[in-house]
């Protein structure tokens, strides 16, 4: 047994259940969702869209049970990465690994960049010229800035995410009553979108409807830094989905039962209202701009504070430079981690827009990476959970028979939206087997390096010695 | 841990007395025990004897060992521990701190330490410690002794319990100011209190170290506020006999 923590350096007991919940929700970044994919689902889903909504919210709270399997008993700071080399092994784990590097990554430049076209289409209503030059010295503010609040500390950077976030949640549930329930959604005359044709695409819908919920397990990344993690942690990560469910199925069902103007031009991807309701619903758009801002750079927060740990403990592993694995002396952040991450997060989206042109199409394709990265982690995961309380003998039929069950309906809703769907995202298929691919030869390259790299993988909080009360002498005081 | 359960009115004597079977079984068994084995000993359906170690893990009376899978007494323990043991003193250092008494006119007082507590092991019967036990124990912030121990601790919060109460206007209350007191106290092996832990009192503590360097004891000095800078006179005769007591203690 070690007489210091593997993971030393980060500070603990620093972030409240509120907190924990705040990273898992702000990484989530739903208020955007709420505007935004209900509009993409039923055209996909018509009729079933809360059916669709309500099952997939169950389906991510079954991988949240096992999720919860292992944040009850152990305090990671690599989440779903720990979890499944505790239950697959290295190899696999190292897969779930860079899928979670991938999507915690893609999911933050995705955020960067929508926190700047929404920081620039507010400052353009200022009259400051909007376009690409804009948009990229808005990401580099926007990530200097983030950056700033997560070297500082985690408190400081948690609260911050979580009040912004609560601000976002309640500006997008506002809008959007006030938008498809009151006069101003009539105002704009636009058809139902949901055409009874379109059905046929159910399981790219309900693939979509996944992608809204991923995030949710980042608590398990800050474990070391909550205030008693087992219970903080597990509870964020069984309740989120269910929450994320609730408010999701109310933002389809006011969004279905009005009207919808999916998604046009070239910057949101996000619901525009009316032109012709007037200055009510520019007021209105003002509001709603500043919300989906908000919650674009919570998200930020939360992606990268989930990808820094991860960074972080792959970094003490030897996975990746041991540089990576050094926390700050004051702040006890891994600010390397961060320094490391912040660059790219802000270069690729901004690279990413001045070749494909359009925001939307550089948020599509980022997100429809992240998504893979963060679905491929579920799907092992929910393997690891069987397997690994087998190893601890501690298996029970109730997490058997969620962890199969749960992966068996992900790798059929997978297929199923392969088959269905009718513009694939092979590209963004093809970009995370490439980097997957990559992540296991830097692996190999390592490997070479520090020969045992396989058993040293999958480090978390673990007990020391000093935690142990075996040999105890009550009359000396411990450190 | 978790007050915010209000559901929760004791009418579930049966989980209680679970847990605490499954606690007992962790002492008994020792460390390393799996969580089969414990259902096993007990008889306990296996699904109800993992959650409730995993309740006693979360709340620190359990760890679970770095392979995951063992399990032994945790933290918590100790404050239970700690509790039911009573100090000890033997002749010998008795009759160092009878010595001491006859040397100076003022409260000579024998302190052990435990890992969470302070623990009066001697107290001077002619001019008694300006506070019981159970008030030093509360106000650890506000006692010489206390200092002494929350100086030793790498977390200090730990013993703390937020926000720091007030015994006189002199306590010291801000968690910041504590800090830097504590540094001094860390630097220059003495700690003080003048009028903190009761007006018009004044105490100055000094660590009884044991061979490997744990502190495990504290020799304190009481008078009143207005004798403090004798108090602080007398520190190089109080470490003197903190040296002469560290091989009678540990």
């Amino acid at each position: 047994m070690r007489s210091t923590s593997p993971v030393s350096g980060l500070r603990r007991a620093q972030l409240s259940f509120a907190q924990v919940l705040g990273q898992s929700v702000s990484a989530v970044a739903p208020s955007a969702v709420m505007v935004t994919l209900p509009a993409l689902v039923i055209p996909a889903a018509g009729r079933w869209t809360l059916a669709v909504f309500v099952v997939t919210a169950l389906l991510m709270a079954a991988v949240g049970y096992c999720v919860g399997q292992f944040a009850t008993r152990m305090v990671a700071v690599s989440g779903l990465y720990s979890y499944t080399v505790k239950g697959l092994g290295p190899v696999p784990g190292i897969v779930a690994g860079w899928s979670v590097v991938i999507g915690y990554a893609a999911a933050a430049m995705a955020s960067t960049l929508g926190a700047a076209s929404y920081l620039a289409a507010l400052l353009g209503r200022l009259g400051v010229p909007d376009g690409r030059p804009t948009i990229a010295a808005l990401a580099v503010l926007v990530g200097a800035g983030a950056l700033l609040l997560m070297i500082r500390g985690i408190r400081l950077s948690a609260r911050i995410s979580l009040t912004i976030e609560v601000f976002a949640i309640a500006v997008a549930a506002t809008v959007l009553v006030i938008a498809f329930t009151g006069t101003v959604a009539v105002a704009g005359g636009l058809p139902r979108t949901a055409g009874p044709e379109s059905h046929s695409a159910l399981g790219f819908a309900l693939l979509l409807a996944i992608t809204s919920y991923v995030g949710f397990e980042s608590a398990g990344t800050v474990a070391r830094e909550a205030r008693n993690p087992f219970v903080t942690v597990t509870r964020a990560i069984r309740w989120t989905p269910l929450a994320l469910g609730v408010l999701y199925t109310f933002a389809a069902a006011m969004q279905a039962g009005g009207t919808v103007s999916a998604a046009i031009g070239s910057l949101p991807i996000v619901l525009t209202l009316p032109d012709s309701a007037g200055t009510g619903s520019t007021a209105l758009s003002i509001v709603m701009e500043l919300g989906i801002l908000a919650s674009w750079f919570a998200c930020v927060i939360g992606s990268t504070t989930a990808l820094s740990r991860t960074l972080f403990a792959m970094g003490r592993e030897g996975v990746i430079s041991e540089r990576v694995g050094r926390a700050h002396r004051v702040y006890r952040t891994p600010h390397v981690a961060l320094c490391t991450a912040i660059p790219f997060i802000v270069a690729v989206p901004v690279a990413y827009l001045f070749v494909a042109g359009s925001s939307r199409e550089v948020l599509i394709g980022l997100l429809a990476v992240s998504a893979h990265g963060y679905v491929g982690a579920y799907l092992l995961v929910c393997l690891a959970t069987p397997a690994f309380l087998r190893r601890i003998g501690e298996l029970t039929v109730t997490p058997l028979i969620v962890g199969l069950a749960t992966a068996v309906l992900m790798v059929a809703i997978i297929v199923w939206a392969a088959l269905t769907v009718d513009s694939p995202v092979w590209i963004a298929t093809a970009v995370y087997g490439v980097l997957i691919a990559a992540g296991f030869g830097a692996f190999a390259v390592r490997k070479r390096v520090i020969p045992d790299l396989a058993h040293r993988v999958g480090v978390f909080d673990e007990t020391v010695t000093g935690d142990v009360f075996a040999d105890y002498n009550p009359w000396e005081v411990r450190r | 841990m978790t007050p915010a359960d209000g559901s929760l009115s004791g009418r579930q004597p049966k989980a209680v007395q679970s847990a605490l079977q499954v606690l007992e079984e962790v002492a008994r068994a020792g460390v390393g025990v799996t969580a089969k084995e414990i259902a096993e000993h007990l008889s306990m359906p296996s699904a109800t004897t993992y959650r409730l170690l995993n309740l006693l893990v979360a709340d620190g009376y359990v760890v679970r060992l770095p392979d995951l899978s063992g399990f032994s007494l945790g933290p918590r323990m100790g404050v239970l521990i700690d509790a039911a043991v009573s100090p000890m003193v033997c002749t010998a250092a008795r009759d160092v701190l009878a010595d001491l008494r006859l040397s100076v006119r003022f409260g000579v007082h024998l302190f052990y330490l435990t890992n969470t507590a302070v623990r009066i092991a001697d107290a001077d019967s002619e001019y008694p410690p300006p506070a019981d036990e159970s008030v030093l124990n509360r106000h650890l912030h506000a006692c010489g002794v206390g200092k002494l121990l929350l100086a030793e601790k790498r977390d200090a919060n730990e013993l703390l319990t937020l926000p720091l109460g007030a015994l006189t206007p002199r306590t010291v209350t801000s968690r910041a100011a504590l800090a830097s007191e504590l540094d001094v106290v860390r630097d220059q092996g003495v700690a003080t209190q003048i009028s903190e832990l009761r007006e018009g009192s004044a105490c100055i503590a000094v660590p009884v170290r044991g061979p490997s360097g744990a502190l495990v004891a504290a020799l304190a000095m009481s008078g009143r506020d207005d004798q403090a800078d004798l108090l602080a006179r007398q520190v190089p005769t109080l470490r003197e006999y903190a040296v002469r007591l560290s091989p009678l203690l540990a």
